[in-house]
């Protein structure tokens, strides 16, 4: 994963971080939390945590790795928060979001199965698929092992494998 | 048909971005981030007036300890940060050879803390600026100094609403953890981290945390620092390593910001200020002298404790100091 060497101010490097990555951590937190406006509002908590510890952080990660690991925190206490820890819902992209016109069916519905996933399943595919992270960075980002990860990618593989197109056989290497 | 994680994350990123790609930027939300967090920050000013700046003039002397280790940038480039002088000898040895140490300083009166820069290599030829500084509790009997940075470095930490076990393998966390790096070398000893309490070498004693702020050249005309390092000596002391590039020293450092801010024309008005920035610090360069600023907070942690005290909050302070090129500024400075 790229490492954007950035501005130097705290207030430049945030403005460029926002310029870099609003969207796709918008589209993340869509994805996580079923509703656009709690994900906008994930998505500012999140560039201002990111704000408030700018300082510490250091180039150990790259700095869309740090802001997603922010960002899927910040779903995850919104989600355990809310009334989303009750009510699960099976959402369609219709239900979630305003837009003028659908895109391509196969790519609305692995989209909506995706987001349909149970929590912990949909957090793993979000991370590994979605943003690209290795099993290593997205067991370090939700404090689980490897192997969970590996596990749950898994098990999400094998609830998505007709939209995927692909089997439920799979081997990671 | 059996596919690879790449292919995977292909379909996957390619679904979503056009199922969701009506969805759009909020053009306000950097104006909207800096207005909430700047107004959970006290102003530097504000917190100026609550309490009485002394300043000590003095010109700090740093010699190396009786007995121990002098954790300068001599022995960090030789130990921890050993990279530099093995992958780029040739900006190690100019590094070394602009070496001043103990540079004139200023320190603000601070009841915790004793902040020094222990010495700041100008140079550039390599277009680097380096700089290590010392902080020390001031009562090491009462307190036991740590660096913000060890706070929570997994960025776990959620506060309310995580997990309140201290465990291994937690997802978030409602309670912060202190990480203790392996030794001053970086790599031998062990990595820990937990309760505070529980992490620190002496329990009994208070915990203090060090925040290091910016580092300003010409009253905050430019904050150049990209990359620091941070460790903490067995003596108890914390130790910050700074870098910062010089490119912007040179007048083609103009032309490529604006080939950068044609590119990204989101980004050009910042690559003006970034020419107009250092056009005018290359003219105070001629000057010979360079006025820096370090500022930095000390906090001290207790348990449960407002997370906004904890962040924004503690005794603020700063360190005025000078770096007096040798020579080469005005050279490259009009190169």
């Amino acid at each position: 994963m790229e490492t954007v060497k950035g501005p130097d101010s705290k207030e430049k490097r945030i403005e460029h971080m926002i310029s870099l990555y609003q969207l796709p951590l918008l589209r993340l937190c869509i994805m996580y939390l079923h509703d656009e406006e709690q994900a906008k509002d994930a998505v500012q908590e999140t560039f201002i945590k990111a704000y408030r510890n700018l300082d510490s952080f250091r180039a150990d990660s790259s700095e869309k790795t740090w802001l997603t690991r922010i960002a899927i925190n910040t779903c995850k206490n919104v989600y355990r928060t809310g009334w989303f820890k009750y009510i699960d819902r099976t959402v369609t992209l219709d239900m979630i979001t305003e837009r003028s016109a659908p895109a391509a069916a196969e790519d609305d519905e692995l989209t909506t199965e995706i987001m349909n996933l149970p929590v912990k399943l949909r957090e793993v595919a979000l991370l590994c698929w979605l943003q690209g992270m290795a099993y290593e960075e997205a067991a370090e980002t939700l404090g689980i092992s490897r192997q969970a990860v590996g596990s749950r990618l898994n098990r999400a593989r094998k609830k998505l494998r007709f939209a995927l197109g692909g089997s439920d056989d799979y081997d990671p290497a | 048909m059996i596919m690879t994680l790449h292919e995977e994350q292909e379909r996957v990123q390619k679904a979503v971005n056009h199922s969701l790609s009506h969805v759009q930027e909020d053009p306000w939300l950097t104006q909207r981030v800096l207005a909430h967090a700047k107004g959970e920050e006290p102003m530097v000013k504000k917190v100026s007036l609550a309490f009485i700046i002394l300043l000590i003039l003095s010109v700090i002397t740093i010699t190396a300890l009786a007995a121990g280790i002098l954790y300068n940038q001599d022995w960090y480039y030789n130990n921890r940060g050993s990279a530099l002088r093995d992958h780029q000898p040739e900006i190690y040895e100019a590094v070394m050879a602009n070496l001043t140490e103990n540079p004139e300083q200023t320190q603000s009166e601070n009841g915790l803390v004793d902040v020094s820069v222990q010495d700041v290599s100008w140079t550039p030829e390599a277009e680097k600026l380096t700089i290590s500084f010392k902080v020390s509790p001031k009562n090491p009997a009462q307190y036991e100094l740590h660096s913000m940075w060890a706070l929570d470095t997994d960025g776990a930490y959620i506060g309310e609403g995580g997990s309140t076990t201290a465990t291994d393998d937690s997802e978030d966390r409602a309670m912060h953890w202190l990480w203790r790096s392996p030794d001053t070398d970086g790599y031998t000893g062990s990595l820990r981290y937990g309760p505070p309490m529980q992490m620190m070498d002496d329990s009994t004693k208070k915990l203090l945390l060090i925040d290091r702020k910016e580092i300003t050249l010409f009253d905050g005309t430019l904050d150049v620092f990209g990359s620091s390092d941070m460790f903490r000596t067995p003596e108890g002391d914390i130790i910050f390593i700074e870098e910062a590039d010089l490119d912007w020293l040179n007048e083609e450092f103009d032309q490529k910001m604006k080939e950068w801010g044609e590119q990204y024309p989101d980004m050009k008005d910042y690559a003006e200020e970034r020419i107009h920035a250092a056009q005018a610090i290359r003219a105070k360069l001629k000057d010979g002298i360079i006025p820096c600023r370090l500022t930095y907070s000390a906090v001290e942690y207790t348990e449960g404790m407002d997370d906004i005290q904890l962040y924004t909050g503690g005794e603020q302070g700063f360190v005025d100091f000078v770096i007096r090129p040798a020579s080469g500024v005005n050279a490259a400075a009009n190169q």
